[in-house]
């Protein structure tokens, strides 16, 4: 893969997507077998679940219900694997660049912002109590992570002064920027468990509300809404690694060996994430994000830029 | 065929089971869980997730129509099995199998069950405004063309967003709205015929839609018996009525394990409410464990004993759970909180399967239905949910002490 052809049209078109789904599914078949583990049964017992439930759901009716906006409703469920795809386009892979834009870090806070319009569209257009409910917190959780998440994707741009993801990585080829930004980081991590809707993120989806915005959707609909999950972990590890984590830096293996690699590893912390705490209550979270986690994460910027402009004079 | 065959084999290796307890068995339903969970089949959360309908214990009229709406609720492939007593669970269970593998047969339901929605013109008065839908579902189903992908509007579904158990109808033209007596939407019809929600002052003073929910009795995590009328602001509970629904008679005295795992069923219950899936599925296992006769009781409790130890250290279940009781002055003065009566549930189910004595607050506090209607006003779903499920997480006729003390009393 190191030594693609210069199509990086084609590449795009059939690599980011099988990649995607490859991580999506062993992301899914990590949390069966956890989830198998913890009932007491055999962890291999959970692996073969989400090819399972994709068999059963392929299978399975769609349903519409009266007065639900099923355009903006399907739109609101395909769209979160869609926009998956679209942040994974920007990190480099290796030497491959899918799609080499000056200002990545803008087009993946871009596609972030989306989100918003996808998840609430996903709860609206059911045209059902619970759906509309989990619309909500999906928007009051939103208020809280959005304006973190802003500030500690500024954290590694100012850092390598650059908005180009490429150049990012490259400017930690001799300390990773996990290192002398942990808190940036830690705010970036805990944002993208929030934006697939994820673990302590998952209210939005929660039992209370009867899975919320999840709470209508069957078949083909429900199948690619939980895929879409995944795949939104998958990107959001897969972002950090120019990000944070030096990129493809690495030694012996090949530098797309190391991305995925790297991947491959915070993809297991989101998903193991989710058995370390019960879920964070929109309401109680938007205080914490702006009273605690917005300072701090200005902190952290104010420690990056000076020694960003000590370093470089 | 052989394909189609296949993928339905496979499919069937995980089914979800919507698993409805008629009011006064809770037992029943727990040993019907554990029996969905060792078939290595999954739980169901809506009628839109589920394959069966699995209905435990003896339904009345009233609540038997409330299983027939939420049947209408359900999508192809489905089946619908019912089990009066445990022993009967795995022949249930064999028969919604069978159900699902005939492929031929679901096919047929499956049509037959979009016509009699695009079709047969309802004759019920409060169904008539539905035609639209039903046209909508229509043109989607040819233009799908086979099986598999029609979308389905059975009439009674129509009705329904997604209300488990009850319907539209019967939530905007029935008694609640007159009970409530502040709308007057019967003209204004949304999309559908369904009328739009209409606005009212919020707390704040700004203009909320005011949206009809009907909590239970059908509702994962809630007691049986229980009916809950609520007017929802967003997700805020403006105004509740509550009902209690008559219960078969409750079996007999329950056995040392027997009370254990309804003890960590409640817990679970809280827990999987407060957002914490894997600790409840943890819960669930050890529960499901202590009434297996043959595996080793002492490492089920000590299993159970783990589980509590990472419950009590969590801060964030703390967070969520501190200071969640009924509004009500009296509550509020000395009675528990959410998170003292998860870990006093927690504590004696740890005495009941033979780790320490339990101690903290020896029973549940009393409470009757009005308390927890005016209870849950002013609160939000995620605790009114968390009030309903630590105080009567098994309903409210036939409570169950939690101390063993207590027990020889009531049994």
């Amino acid at each position: 893969m190191g030594d693609l052809p210069a199509t990086p049209a084609l590449i795009s078109v059939l690599v980011v997507p099988a990649g995607v789904v490859l991580l999506a599914l062993l992301a899914a078949a990590m949390n069966g077998a956890l989830d198998a583990r913890a009932a007491g049964r055999p962890a291999a017992s959970g692996v073969a679940v989400p090819l399972v439930e994709t068999a059963r759901l392929l299978r399975q009716q769609r349903r519409t219900l009266a007065g639900a906006d099923s355009v903006l409703w399907r739109i609101g469920g395909a769209g979160l694997v869609v926009a998956a795809l679209l942040k994974v386009l920007v990190v480099p892979v290796g030497a491959v660049s899918f799609a080499d834009i000056p200002a990545g870090i803008v087009w993946f806070n871009a596609m972030d912002v989306l989100l918003w319009a996808l998840w609430w569209m996903l709860g609206w257009g059911a045209n059902s109590a619970y759906s509309l409910i989990g619309g909500y917190r999906f928007l009051a959780q939103a208020l809280a992570y959005e304006i973190p998440l802003m500030f500690a994707l500024t954290g590694p741009a100012i850092g390598a002064g650059s908005l180009d993801v490429t150049q990012v990585a490259a400017a930690q080829h001799d300390l990773w920027f996990i290192v002398w930004m942990p808190v940036a980081f830690l705010v970036y991590a805990a944002s993208v468990v929030a934006f697939a809707v994820w673990g302590p993120f998952a209210a939005p989806a929660g039992t209370d509300a009867v899975s919320g915005v999840l709470v209508e959707l069957s078949g083909p609909d429900r199948l690619v809404v939980l895929a879409g999950r995944y795949a939104l972990l998958v990107a959001g590890a897969a972002f950090a690694v120019p990000m944070f984590l030096g990129g493809g830096a690495g030694p012996l293996l090949p530098a797309w060996a190391w991305v995925l690699v790297k991947t491959a590893v915070l993809l297991g912390v989101f998903v193991g994430a989710r058995r370390l705490f019960p879920a964070i209550r929109p309401d109680r979270l938007a205080e914490v994000a702006w009273v605690v986690v917005v300072p701090l994460v200005l902190v952290q910027l104010l420690v990056i830029a000076v020694l960003a402009a000590v370093g470089r004079s | 065929m052989g394909v189609t065959e296949q993928l339905a084999r496979f499919a069937l290796r995980r089914a979800h089971v919507l698993i409805v307890e008629a009011p006064g068995d809770p037992m029943l339903r727990i040993r019907a869980e554990a029996c969905v969970v060792r078939e290595g089949w999954a739980i169901a959360m809506s009628p839109a997730d589920a394959d069966v309908l699995l209905v435990c214990g003896t339904a009345d009229v009233e609540f038997g129509a409330a299983v027939d709406r939420l049947w209408d609720q359900m999508v192809s492939p489905l089946v619908r099995v019912a089990s009066g007593a445990a022993a009967d669970l795995p022949q249930a269970i064999d028969d919604a199998r069978h159900a699902l593998l005939d492929d031929d047969s679901q096919r047929a339901d499956a049509l037959r069950r979009a016509a009699g929605g695009s079709g047969t013109e309802p004759a019920g008065v409060a169904e008539v405004p539905m035609d639209k839908g039903h046209e909508g579902a229509s043109s989607k189903h040819a233009a799908h063309g086979s099986m598999g992908h029609g979308a389905t509007t059975h009439p009674s579904a129509t009705g329904n967003p997604g209300l488990m158990g009850m319907d539209h109808e019967s939530m905007d033209h029935g008694s609640i709205d007159m009970g409530h007596g502040h709308h007057m939407h019967m003209g204004m019809s949304g999309p559908a015929g369904i009328p739009l929600a209409q606005g009212e002052d919020d707390r704040d003073g700004l203009e909320m839609d005011a949206l009809h929910v009907i909590l239970g009795p059908i509702l994962p995590a809630w007691p049986a018996d229980l009916v809950l009328r609520c007017t929802l602001h967003g997700d805020t509970i403006s105004a509740a009525e509550a009902e209690v629904l008559p219960s078969a008679e409750q079996s007999a005295a329950l056995s040392p394990d027997e009370r254990g795992a309804l003890l960590i069923d409640g817990a679970a219950r809280v827990v999987q409410l407060a957002g914490w899936d894997p600790v409840a599925i943890a819960l669930r296992g050890v529960r499901d464990d202590l009434l297996t006769p043959r595996l080793d009781q002492r490492r089920v409790s000590a299993r159970l004993q783990r589980i509590e130890r990472r419950i009590r250290r969590s801060r964030t279940l703390r967070w969520s759970l501190r200071g969640v009781r009924p509004s009500s002055a009296a509550a509020q003065a000395a009675g528990p909180d959410a998170h003292e009566l998860l870990l006093a549930l927690l504590e004696y189910a740890v005495g009941a399967v033979g780790g320490r004595p339990g101690h903290g607050p020896a029973s549940l506090p009393a409470v009757t239905a009005p308390e927890l209607a005016s209870a849950v006003v002013g609160q939000d779903l995620a605790t009114a949910r968390l009030t309903v499920a630590s105080f009567t997480p098994w309903g409210l006729a036939g409570r169950v002490p939690i101390a063993p003390a207590m027990e020889a009393t009531d049994g």
